[in-house]
């Protein structure tokens, strides 16, 4: 208590506007990804155990408990595990993908840092995702891979974080649009289509695959 | 086998750096400067000892804390000076923004600090100390954060630490005349989060 003198005395609300992110009267603006300077954030509630059905009120990206998260490395697909209480590093220009969130490998140009929180109290589980702001042609990617070889089948890019969500359901709509995008040119095998991160956007086959993986 | 001289054979082949996990109660490896971020870590099941953000507004101090005990996650804008109890006894901005997650589970505390998202910072700091009677800087210094080098950055911040300890000129406030106590040194590398000493002269 060095300071105990100089010590603002007011609440934090009337010095710091948003002083603090999970805040209820904030957290809203973190559903997809909120431009906060030098970072971009997303905060998500998990609600529910399994994918949100049809007509169910939900967030827009909305993380069910059974998600599993994978990540495209040197050894093939690995499983990354979303342990409370950890923060996981999920390093520029490496594939990746929440089952049941979004249906393509996301590949950025920058940093992400995943902060995994259990329910504490009345707080629920959440998860935090920082990712630096993409900037000068840093670029976010949307890509599909062969579920069999992983084969690079189709892949979009954004270099515009204003756009990004208009992005990336545009590459999902172009993926899905041409079933040969889906054939696999090396083995062959017909993988499923794609689907949005906003999954009130889905259409009825997109729902479809968002149960599927 | 012959070794044509560009990877040491005895040395493993280097890899790129991959993705990573860290446990919140994982102090012991310090500070990391991986990728884009520099990343520190504390825990602590004592309240005596628990991390508390501090931000200097004007002359005076904010502790950035709910009340409530709830978890606070908060941005410390890039150029805002802060200090974090029971790590450092000095104050720091970067030229980055900062990301400072502060969590509470029962008798458990938690404290995450990250360090970055823009390309090629952080590449400055300010470090300094902040006269506890009026507000005023004390000994502020200015240091380069060369491309990869965090943890020499961490030990220039160490080393003009031991110099404030060892100059008492160096401590006395411009502002008041108060003679600002000796500080710890912010710790390094195993055991992270108990800040050592000062031993002053």
């Amino acid at each position: 208590m060095l300071y105990k003198d100089i010590y603002i005395d007011k609440p934090l609300d009337e010095i710091i506007p948003d002083w603090n992110y999970l805040d209820e009267k904030n957290i809203k603006k973190f559903f997809g990804f909120k431009d906060i300077g030098d970072n971009v954030c997303g905060i998500r509630t998990i609600e529910r155990d399994d994918v949100v059905k049809p007509g169910q009120k939900s967030v827009p990206i909305a993380l069910p408990a059974i998600r599993e998260n994978y990540e495209i490395g040197p050894e093939g697909v690995v499983i990354v595990p979303r342990i409370p209480f950890s923060a996981h590093i999920t390093r520029a220009g490496t594939p990746h993908r929440t089952q049941h969130v979004f249906g393509y490998w996301h590949i950025n140009d920058k940093d992400e840092i995943i902060y995994t929180l259990p329910a504490i109290g009345e707080q629920p589980p959440q998860v935090i995702i920082i990712m630096g702001h993409p900037r000068n042609g840093e670029t976010d990617r949307f890509a599909w891979y062969c579920d069999k070889c992983l084969t690079l089948l189709f892949m979009r890019e954004s270099t515009d974080l204003a756009t990004f969500w208009a992005d990336e359901l545009a590459a999902v709509r172009d993926y899905n649009a041409d079933p040969a995008n889906q054939i696999c040119p090396t083995c062959g095998h017909k993988n499923p289509l794609g689907y949005s991160a906003m999954q009130p956007a889905d259409r009825p086959e997109e729902r479809e695959a968002r149960l599927q993986w | 086998m012959v070794n044509l001289g560009y990877i040491p054979q005895e040395r493993k082949i280097p890899a790129p750096d991959l993705s990573y996990m860290r446990l919140f109660e994982d102090g012991e490896t310090g500070w990391q400067y991986r990728g884009q971020y520099a990343i520190w870590m504390g825990h602590s099941n004592d309240p005596a000892k628990k991390h508390t953000l501090l931000e200097r507004i004007g002359n005076r101090v904010a502790r950035i804390e709910d009340k409530q005990g709830k978890t606070v996650f908060h941005k410390i804008g890039n150029g805002m000076a802060f200090s974090i109890e029971n790590l450092m006894g000095f104050w720091l901005s970067f030229d980055t923004d900062q990301l400072w997650l502060d969590v509470k589970d029962g008798d458990h505390a938690y404290a995450v600090l990250s360090v970055g998202g823009a390309a090629g910072k952080p590449g400055e700091a300010v470090v300094d100390w902040m006269c506890p009677k009026c507000g005023t800087s004390i000994a502020p210094a200015s240091l380069k954060i060369e491309p990869l080098a965090f943890s020499s950055f961490l030990a220039k911040v160490n080393a003009w630490v031991e110099k404030f300890n060892t100059d008492q000129s160096m401590r006395i406030c411009s502002g008041c005349g108060y003679a600002h106590p000796a500080t710890a040194v912010m710790p390094l590398g195993k055991s992270a989060t108990t800040p050592v000493q000062p031993t002053e002269s």
